[in-house]
């Protein structure tokens, strides 16, 4: 089960991941964006951080949604807005449990990458995050369909979800401030795919650290 | 009252436009800022929140009953979306989101609210807003067209309202080159301006390049805009071009990639590439040779004649490129040809004009220069293209573009030259449309190239001709191969051998004699000659362009050549053919045939047929116009020569002479003359010659049709030329997509034309033949028999397949067809009634 606490823990994980990698990404945004994408989000989950910290107790459900409205006013750029209705729309799905089973994370992550999709618009090959989540979520469903451990099943999704932020090295960026330099967009990995990859692989290791102190 | 929400990533901006309203609209109007986020350290970006809040401050005032929201860009956009979902379904309803540039639809949203216009009209009155910057910009639109198109295009968005459509693109391939230039070409008859959006882009639809640089895949969908007096009909127009798969055959073979498997082989010295056309060879290699022009950029004076100097450059290419595309469609079929209208398309587009222009204009340097450098960002735009078949559409674009380079630098015209002292084995990177056009077939033994795949222009060509053929051997690999180097290739198993030893050769020799042994047993049953079951034989000839085709045409079984297009001696050069080089080439021609008959047709231009030397005059219908026999009977000087050199070739040969165009009766009275004339002007020269030359007529306008029992008694035989008297008896040009459905020669007006014409000639003891596409065709073959035609001429491939149909048919079998689709009403009736007795005729 992956209670509230261990979804606490990896936004932590996250906001101290992406805070270490803020110049990397911002480097990897300044090549094809507004040179913000690193600043810009590891100040937004940072917030994320402090609010949680002020509401202890809160349902999953709320606790996702206060994540995603504090990313909407606190990142200031359009992955804000991105992650921000990842987080609005799997509270949806999260509602007011207190933990999840694989399934339910599964739901609620595909809840969130669809809500991403339906807020940017974005379709795989157009060099955005949508690019890390496809596959990522993919590999993590057909894993867990396929009766794998939570363990093995998000190992599988983070390597696919880094698989996809390299495979968006060769792209041309059609979505965002990147498509604005068209061809010249081809040759640099996508911050958006990178930042995703980070929150998968931060959401992975918590998991792993979580089960090795049970 | 509309209230205005005004959403910015800089709080600066959103204040500073309010200040533009407050100061244009007295006493302002309702309106809330949501600029910025409330960040110290990173004050630029947007907050749904904020925008939220503002349009309830708005909708929580008495005088204000819906708002519309205006916003920049990017995160903006999200922002504005992500606050409607925050208001309650109640609020929601009264609110609009408009994407009217921020401040000039600001502005006019601003002056409509404040008299009192409704949620719709300042809606509207925003999206207009461009409209009068558009208009006092356009006299500046030569000078500045839009900046680099790789961005988005800056399409003019004037002020009225556009209709728009989503479609679904069905083409394998996606919006490629063709159907990109089927779209270009059919919206030039609109007065509507369309753009097309595929994934955030913008373009015109006026620019092939631009369209093919979409990138748009299949099942994308684009969404289509149109302003104009005939908007609507342009987007009808557009979506019956895109339920017709934008005019690609369905179930044709799109030329795709295909990957070529690995060939596996324990010769370590061959070297594996694709196996495109089967057959051994072997023999000296010879590298095809580009012309690369040398461009050096100038300073130029006078702009304004660099200008015209490019644009004519231009006129003269494009002109080459249509020659160039009857000539591929006679050596590969119109499919592979429809290439050079892409390219006439990809040089004529505005984009790169107008890029081209402004170099000219603006850094005042020489049109080359100009040209060279605009192209460059044209080419490197398509080989971004993921789609790897668009990405090659890179080089149809340089090759295009290169001979205008070419033209401007007063170099040969064609790119490459292939000429070696003995038949080769032809090395080339790639060939290019305009190589196959041009390429001396009898002097290439086989072909090697480095790219291409199994359906490029290299392959397609190379097995239409039966020449074997390796490709996608590398670069790496052809640059090692030097000039008169001996190679070897096995084309059925894509193998190619830069050392072959005299072991291989010897090996490979008796493979080569195999392999010409089968294909001679599948010509020989062409050879053979087109018997009915029941006796009597149809004869069956070729059409051709050179005198070189001949040897082809003989290959696949024609007994003869019906049809000598001359056109193509006048092309490619300075003056027209002398009568000597005239004379020389239909004694070549002739002699090749040894001793079949030979039907010279005098030169036919006009219509889509213009030759540079000859300053035709600009006809506003050239079709209806001075083209055929009308032009040359106006320009003795022209023709003069010709006849002399048909009449003196003619001597020694079985030789015909056959006049395209005519309508009257006094054309064929001015012409005898004119022969009359001419032989007693040979006779005085104390040339050979002969007087008593079988003359034939065309038959390709409705007056000849109706006039043939006349002119029947004037001549010694008919040849019906279908696609021109398609396009006639049907008043529909087959260029002109809206009405190219009617130009099929199974319309029953046409096949009744070609009764007519039969039966008057057939009266008059003349004999009567086809030359047009529709001889060519096996489906018509029964009809044409059956309508006792007795002459079939055609491209030389198609040639074995007509004879075999002619070998499973009776003539009392053909004359009920032809008799049964005589009396049907359709096109498509009589096309269903020959696929049935065909399909009756498998089963039995």
């Amino acid at each position: 089960m992956i209670t509230a606490t261990i979804v606490e823990a990896w936004l932590q994980r996250t906001a101290a991941v992406l805070d270490e990698n803020k110049s990397y990404l911002t480097d990897l945004d300044a090549a094809i964006g507004d040179a913000d994408h690193g600043v810009n989000i590891a100040r937004g989950f940072g917030a994320v951080v402090q609010k949680l910290a002020a509401q202890p107790g809160q349902s999953l459900g709320a606790l996702f949604k206060t994540a995603g409205m504090t990313l909407m006013s606190t990142v200031g750029g359009a992955s804000g807005m991105l992650y921000g209705n990842f987080f609005l729309k799997a509270a949806g799905v999260a509602g007011d449990r207190h933990a999840l089973t694989d399934a339910e994370l599964l739901a609620v992550l595909e809840a969130g990458r669809d809500g991403i999709i339906q807020r940017g618009r974005a379709e795989p090959g157009d060099k955005t995050m949508i690019d890390a989540w496809t596959p990522a979520l993919a590999a993590l469903r057909a894993s867990l369909e396929a009766g794998q451990p939570p363990a093995a099943a998000l190992d599988a999704c983070v390597a696919a979800a880094e698989e996809g932020m390299r495979a968006t090295i060769p792209l041309q960026a059609r979505k965002g401030r990147a498509s604005y330099l068209g061809e010249r967009s081809i040759g640099h990995q996508d911050p958006g795919a990178t930042s995703t990859y980070l929150i998968l692989r931060a959401l992975a290791e918590t998991l792993a650290t979580a089960s090795d102190e049970m | 009252m509309v209230g205005i929400v005004i959403v910015s990533h800089s709080a600066r901006l959103a204040e500073g436009l309010l200040e533009l309203v407050e100061q244009m609209v007295q006493g302002g109007a309702p309106l809330a800022l949501a600029g910025g986020v409330d960040i110290p350290d990173a004050p630029i970006g947007t907050d749904p929140a904020k925008v939220a809040a503002a349009i309830t401050t708005l909708l929580a005032r008495a005088d204000v009953d819906s708002v519309l929201v205006m916003m920049d860009l990017g995160s903006a956009i999200m922002s504005a979306e992500a606050a409607l979902d925050f208001l309650p379904e109640e609020q929601r309803a009264r609110v609009h989101l408009c994407e009217a540039p921020l401040v000039e639809g600001t502005l006019a949203a601003a002056v409509r609210a404040r008299i009192g216009g409704t949620l719709a009209q300042v809606f509207a009155d925003a999206r207009g807003a461009l409209a009068a910057k558009t208009e006092q910009l356009a006299t500046w639109q030569h000078l500045t067209p839009p900046p680099d198109a790789s961005n988005e295009s800056a399409v003019a968005t004037g002020g009225e309202a556009s209709t728009e459509l989503a479609i679904v693109i069905p083409n394998r391939l996606g919006l490629h080159a063709r159907p990109a230039a089927r779209l270009v070409t059919l919206l030039a008859q609109y007065d509507a301006q369309v753009t097309l959006t595929h994934a955030g882009r913008t373009v015109a639809a006026t620019s092939l390049n631009q369209l093919v640089t979409l990138g748009a895949r299949q099942k994308d969908v684009v969404i289509v805009r149109a302003q104009g007096a005939e908007a609507l009909a342009a987007l009808t127009a557009i979506e019956a071009l895109a339920l017709d798969n934008f005019g690609d055959p369905i179930d044709v073979t799109e030329p795709t990639e295909i990957i070529a498997a690995a060939v596996t082989t324990d010769d370590a010295d061959s070297v594996p590439g694709i196996a495109a056309s089967a057959g051994v060879a072997f023999g000296p290699a010879f590298r095809l040779r580009n012309v690369a022009p040398e461009i050096e950029e100038r300073t130029i004076d006078d702009p304004t004649a660099e200008r015209q100097r490019l644009n004519e450059a231009i006129a003269a290419v494009v002109e080459q490129l249509r020659d160039l595309r009857s000539e591929l469609s006679r050596r590969a079929g119109p499919a592979e040809a429809g290439i050079f209208e892409a390219q006439i398309l990809m040089i004529t587009d505005s984009e790169l004009l107008e890029a081209a222009q402004q170099s000219i204009e603006l850094r005042h340097i020489d049109a080359a220069s100009a040209w060279q450098q605009a192209l460059q960002g044209v080419v490197s735009r398509y080989r971004a293209l993921e789609e790897a078949y668009l990405a090659r559409r890179a080089d149809d674009v340089l090759d295009a573009g290169q001979r205008v380079l070419r033209y401007l630098a007063g170099a040969p015209t064609e790119a490459t030259v292939f000429a070696p002292p003995a038949p080769a084995i032809l090395v080339a990177s790639e060939l290019k449309p305009s190589d196959v056009a041009r390429l001396p077939l009898d002097q290439v033994l086989g072909i090697v190239t480095a790219e291409g795949g199994a359906t490029g222009h290299s392959a397609i060509l190379a097995r239409a001709l039966g020449i074997p053929a390796v490709t996608g051997i590398g670069a790496a690999t052809l640059a090692t191969i030097a000039d008169g180097q001996m190679l070897a290739l096995d084309g059925s198993a894509g193998l190619l051998w830069l050392a072959p030893d005299a072991d291989l050769l010897a090996q490979l020799a008796e493979q080569r004699a195999r392999w010409q042994a089968q294909r001679m047993a599948a010509q020989k049953d062409a050879q053979a000659p087109a018997m009915l079951r029941d006796g009597g034989s149809i004869e069956v000839v070729a059409n051709i362009n050179l005198p070189g085709d001949v040897d082809l045409a003989l290959a696949n079984g024609a007994e003869g050549v019906g049809l000598f297009r001359t056109e193509f001696l006048y092309l490619d050069r300075e003056a027209p053919p002398t009568e000597e080089e005239q004379l020389a080439a239909y004694l070549d021609a002739a002699r090749r045939l040894q001793g079949r008959p030979l039907i010279i047709r005098t030169l036919d231009i006009g219509g889509d047929k213009t030759l540079p030397y000859l300053r035709q005059p600009h006809e506003p219908n050239p079709f209806l116009g001075q083209r055929g026999l009308r032009y040359c009977l106006d320009h003795p000087g022209l023709f003069r020569p010709q006849l002399r050199a048909i009449l003196r070739a003619a001597a020694e040969h079985p030789i015909r002479i056959m006049f395209p165009m005519v309508s009257t009766w006094d054309e064929l009275v001015l012409i005898d003359a004119l022969i009359d004339e001419i032989c007693a002007e040979l006779q005085g020269d104390g040339l050979s010659f002969d007087e008593d030359i079988q003359r034939g007529i065309m038959v390709e306008t409705p007056a000849a049709v109706l006039l043939a029992d006349h002119l029947a008694r004037l001549v010694d035989f008919f040849s019906i030329g279908t696609n021109d008297l398609t396009q006639y008896v049907m008043a529909a040009d087959r260029g002109n997509a809206t009405v190219a459905g009617l130009v099929s020669a199974f319309q029953p007006a046409l096949l009744r034309a070609i009764r007519e014409v039969v039966q008057a000639g057939h009266a008059n003891g003349i004999r009567v033949g086809i030359c047009g596409e529709l001889a060519g065709n096996p489906r018509a073959t029964p009809l044409l028999v059956g309508l006792e035609l007795d002459e079939l001429s055609m491209n030389a491939a198609e040639i074995p397949a007509v004879k075999a149909r002619i070998r499973r048919l009776s003539r009392p079998e053909a004359q009920r067809i032809a008799a049964v689709a005589l009396e049907m009403s359709t096109a498509a009736e009589i096309e269903a009634y020959l696929d049935e007795f065909e399909a009756g005729e498998a089963h039995a």
